[in-house]
């Protein structure tokens, strides 16, 4: 089995390597490497799902660190398979719309390779079993997304989107990672397949976790109040939105409340918490949605409003709702997703998004027209379409969950109403007569068919969903039993008979007529202030300036200070409590003093006295290296031949360094800087030396256990295979110590570099340079610059 | 500029000192030794070359430009302490083996040798990467600049 999630995720991480290396030149080539990946994911789903469809839950798990109980696990069951397939099909069609919308011009590579890399981590997201794989797979595509927002990477408010989304979706990330935390270690249980068993026990600890878990989820699903980043987000390219923001990222949120409904669901802030966040969400982005011009806008806030229903119902609970939530969450991906497509199809045929100037468009494309009313039914919920009949499942479920239930229901009818209007108006708009005046913009036939067909398509699967509904019933119904208890055999209707779910639809549906009635081809007016666009990023730059003027505080740029802080802090900290407690025992025990050792100090003493007192830095660096070496001897003496040898080998290293950089410095140092005087020095320097004495010989005499050194003497041959017990802890018994090690040298390596190169990238070599190109006499004040400068 | 002690010392020097590393390396298992040693004794070298001749010299000293040596370096270990995972086995797990080879009868082969090359080849490349970065003298630009003058500068990004 475990073969199956390696071959899922590897697949797509081929397929984005693969895609973005064909890229642009090979567009063809790279528009099918997008491709199969999905397909890859379907043909392994389905050959899955007969097992999974009889309720079967397949895992696998490979442990990564057992010594931390890490471990990779994953599952496959009916929730997993339903959100597996959504991502794969949505992704099929979205590539296809992406070849389109970039066409000959645009950036393919990039953008179809990061929207694999995002399929991959949706994917790996879904079928997640243990907390922190889930965990993983959501980091990731925060990641994904924001190289996905921000591909257009020269404007500067695709950036600030990009850069917002990451912001907020990663916070709630931590949020959700503290949550996870929280939950598992109150439950010692990592696993959804084994919480979903045991449940959690009440408490604090547990409680916090939900609400964080709840943060989590309602950032990732832009919720009341982490919305903005929603509609910032629509800076990104349409195919990432009708990706990202419709049928795949946002619905992560969703997602991760299905799965845990049945652990957190009975606890006691999820229903409050959960259902308060939703409904608040549900109708204030309803009317932002009518508030907006800009088509993307309008379906951005849609969806906002769209999950917060989704997240209503969630919070409400029982069978027949997840039910109608399920089936609402495939409705409304397709849907979504297709209004996407035609609206990016509208955008790139006319030039523009903007409602009141779109007119004619449906008329003059009627695939495009299919596309849009058919996916504006369904999001509206107009009967016979897939939407109807989610929605019809959610309310009939939601009149059945007692009070709240009943409430709720009112709520997203409400919610419906405003549906339905924004929908007319963005349908509206482009059913207007055709602009007489030919398109500013001549496109490719081709070009015209991949842009509309996708959304067409997703019309008409919204159509054939809506007339049969039966067809998911398989799939949505053993998906509802992977979280909740299931007492019949799910079955979505077309028609519920005369019930007041019935009612409430039609109500909506009249609601959204009247409303857009009376507010003619305009927009909503504003009800109540929300903050202007860009607070976000004036808040970041806010942070910025705020961090800048604390490091012009506490950075002095003075080195000498740095020093003393430093020094002064090591005394103060360890050096208090060590002479309390030598003033305490009473005594300082002593050591091993032999006479070799005693004229070996005193050289190395002498050596440093001269380091420090020298005016001249040659033979400051002279008398530290043999300091250095003198170190070098004492562990030659104690027996340490590894440690002497790399001693000498980084005096020799460092001496040969200090007289490379000698040769760009004056011979002689500078006066003092007068920053400390020479009785702090005295007292600093006396302090340290003292310290470091008394620590060396109270900690080699307070050992009271039997040092692990000798067990590693003892291990290292026979498990490390040598005979040099340092070499074998080095690379073998402590290697991930090294490992570590050495990543830090790599990391600061670079940044030395960085540090270098860029401070002259902009210094004086550059006039130098030019006055060199243009073989004039040196000019003057550059060279006089230049001088400054050093 | 340069003394012909310190040219004729980097002359006769190099050469015994990388022949030195290698030893350091091969008996860092059993002897003192090690590949954090050896790398340092490499950059010793390196740096020696820098003062007698020049940075760009002492590169050549190097089978790859620094910033390659850090990549393969870490890439190499990073690969020891992971392909145990792929045999079913643990991060860092590292078997070893005893093989009798014509010349150099019983050998022992260990995949700490493996990660031991890494930690030389980066620490050699952290070096490299200093010196490259400094250039020979303050005033001049350095390689790693010069090669950025070339390629063209990138824009700059608010």
């Amino acid at each position: 089995m475990i073969w199956f999630f390696v071959t899922l995720l590897t697949a797509h991480v081929i397929g984005a390597v693969l895609t973005a290396v064909l890229g642009t030149r090979l567009p063809r080539l790279a528009v099918a490497a997008a491709t199969i990946p999905h397909v890859v994911s379907i043909a392994l789903l389905a050959s899955k799902a007969p097992q999974v469809l009889d309720g079967e839950r397949l895992t696998a798990s490979v442990p990564w660190a057992p010594g931390l109980d890490l471990t990779l696990s994953f599952q496959l069951d009916g929730l997993a398979l339903m959100m597996g397939l959504l991502v794969a099909v949505a992704g099929i069609l979205v590539v296809l719309f992406a070849a389109g919308y970039t066409g000959r011009s645009g950036k393919m590579g990039p953008m179809l390779g990061g929207l694999v890399a995002f399929a991959g981590a949706m994917q790996m997201l879904v079928v997640a079993d243990d907390l922190l794989t889930l965990f993983l797979g959501w980091e990731l595509t925060s990641i994904a997304s924001f190289g996905l927002i921000g591909q257009t990477h020269h404007v500067t408010a695709a950036r600030d989107a990009a850069r917002q989304a990451l912001l907020v979706t990663g916070t709630g990330g931590l949020a959700l990672l503290a949550g996870l935390v929280l939950i598992g270690q109150a439950t010692d249980t990592w696993t959804l397949s084994a919480l979903a068993d045991t449940g959690v026990p009440g408490g604090a600890a547990v409680e916090a976790g939900v609400l964080l878990v709840v943060i989590g989820a309602a950032t990732k699903s832009a919720q009341f109040p982490f919305s903005t980043w929603l509609p910032g987000a629509m800076a990104a390219p349409t195919p990432v939105s009708a990706y990202l923001h419709s049928a795949t990222m946002v619905k992560a949120g969703v997602f991760l409340l299905l799965r845990m409904s049945p652990v957190l669901g009975d606890t006691q802030t999820w229903t409050p918490l959960v259902v308060s966040v939703g409904c608040v969400t549900l109708l204030t982005a309803g009317w932002r949605a009518l508030q907006a011009d800009d088509a993307k806008q309008l379906l951005a806030w849609s969806t906002v409003s769209q999950l917060g229903l989704l997240i209503t119902a969630i919070g409400v609970g029982g069978e027949e709702v997840l039910l109608g939530v399920l089936a609402l969450v495939v409705a409304h991906a397709l849907a979504k997703a297709g209004l996407f497509m035609v609206v990016g199809a509208a955008d790139v045929i006319t030039g523009t998004r903007d409602v009141r100037r779109l007119t004619g468009v449906w008329r003059r494309f009627p695939s495009l027209g299919i596309g849009v009313v058919a996916c504006g039914a369904s999001l509206s919920g107009i009967p016979l379409l897939a939407g109807f009949v989610a929605k019809e499942a959610v309310l009939e479920g939601l009149l059945h969950e007692g009070t709240l239930g009943t409430w709720m229901a009112v709520a997203v009818a409400a919610g419906s109403a405003l549906t339905v209007a924004y929908t007319l108006r963005l349908i509206r708009a482009g059913l207007g007569p055709v602009d007489p005046q030919p398109s500013r913009r001549a496109v490719d036939p081709v070009r015209v068919r991949l842009l509309a067909w996708p959304g067409a398509a997703l019309g008409v699967l919204s159509l054939a969903v809506g007339l049969a509904p039966g067809v998911q019933d398989g799939v949505v119904g053993t998906a509802l039993a992977s979280i909740s208890e299931v007492s019949e055999t799910p079955h979505l209707y077309i028609w519920h008979g005369f019930t007041v779910a019935l009612g409430l639809s039609t109500l909506a549906i009249g609601g959204g007529f009247l409303v857009i009635r009376l507010l003619g081809t305009g927009h909503a007016p504003r009800l109540w202030p929300t903050p202007p666009e860009g607070t976000f990023t004036d808040g970041v730059h806010l942070l910025g300036d705020l961090a800048r003027r604390m490091s012009r505080i506490t950075q002095s740029g003075s080195l000498p200070i740095y020093l003393a802080t430093m020094l002064a802090v090591l005394i103060v900290l360890p050096g208090v409590p060590l002479v309390a407690a030598a003033v305490i025992e009473g005594s300082v025990p002593g050591s091993v003093v032999r006479p070799g050792d005693v004229l070996l100090a005193l050289a190395i003493a002498a050596a440093a006295v001269v380091t420090a007192r020298t005016e001249r830095r040659f033979a400051a660096i002279m008398s530290l290296g043999a300091v250095g070496f003198g170190i070098a001897l004492v562990f030659v003496r104690w027996g340490a031949p590894d440690l002497a040898l790399t001693q000498m080998v980084v005096e020799t290293l460092g001496l040969l360094l200090f007289v490379l950089a000698l040769r760009d410095l004056p011979r002689r140092f500078g006066p003092d800087p007068a920053l400390l005087s020479p009785a702090l020095r005295w007292i600093l320097a006396a302090g340290v030396g003292s310290l470091v004495t008394t620590f060396t010989l109270v900690a080699s005499a307070a050992r009271t256990a039997t040092p692990p050194s000798a067990q590693l003497a003892a291990l290292a041959e026979p498990d490390g295979g040598g005979k040099n017990i340092v070499n074998v802890i080095l690379t073998d018994i402590r290697a991930l110590d090294t490992l570590g090690e050495i990543t830090v040298l790599l990391v600061a390596a670079i940044g030395i570099a960085v540090m270098v190169t860029t401070g002259r990238d902009t210094g004086p070599s550059l006039p130098v340079e030019e006055v060199v190109d243009s073989d004039a006499p040196a000019d003057p004040t550059t060279t006089g610059v230049m001088e400054e400068t050093r | 500029m340069t003394s012909p002690l310190l040219r004729d010392g980097d002359r006769i020097l190099v050469p015994p000192l990388m022949l030195f590393a290698l030893y350091l390396l091969m008996a860092g298992h059993n002897r003192p030794g090690g590949g954090f040693v050896a790398g340092l004794t490499v950059a010793a070298a390196v740096v020696l070359r820098a003062q007698a001749r020049s940075v760009d010299d002492a590169l050549k000293l190097l089978p790859a430009a620094p910033v390659t040596m850090l990549a393969a370096g870490l890439g190499l270990a990073g690969l020891v302490a992971l392909a145990p995972i792929l045999g079913g086995g643990g991060v860092l797990d590292q078997p070893f083996v005893e093989v009798t080879l014509p010349l150099f009868q019983k050998v022992k082969l260990t995949a700490a040798f493996v990660f031991d090359i890494g930690v030389a080849g980066l620490v050699v490349g952290v070096v490299a990467a200093v010196l490259d970065a400094f250039g020979d003298t303050g005033t001049t630009s350095s390689p790693a600049q010069a090669r950025r003058a070339r390629d063209g500068r990138r824009p700059e990004i608010r």
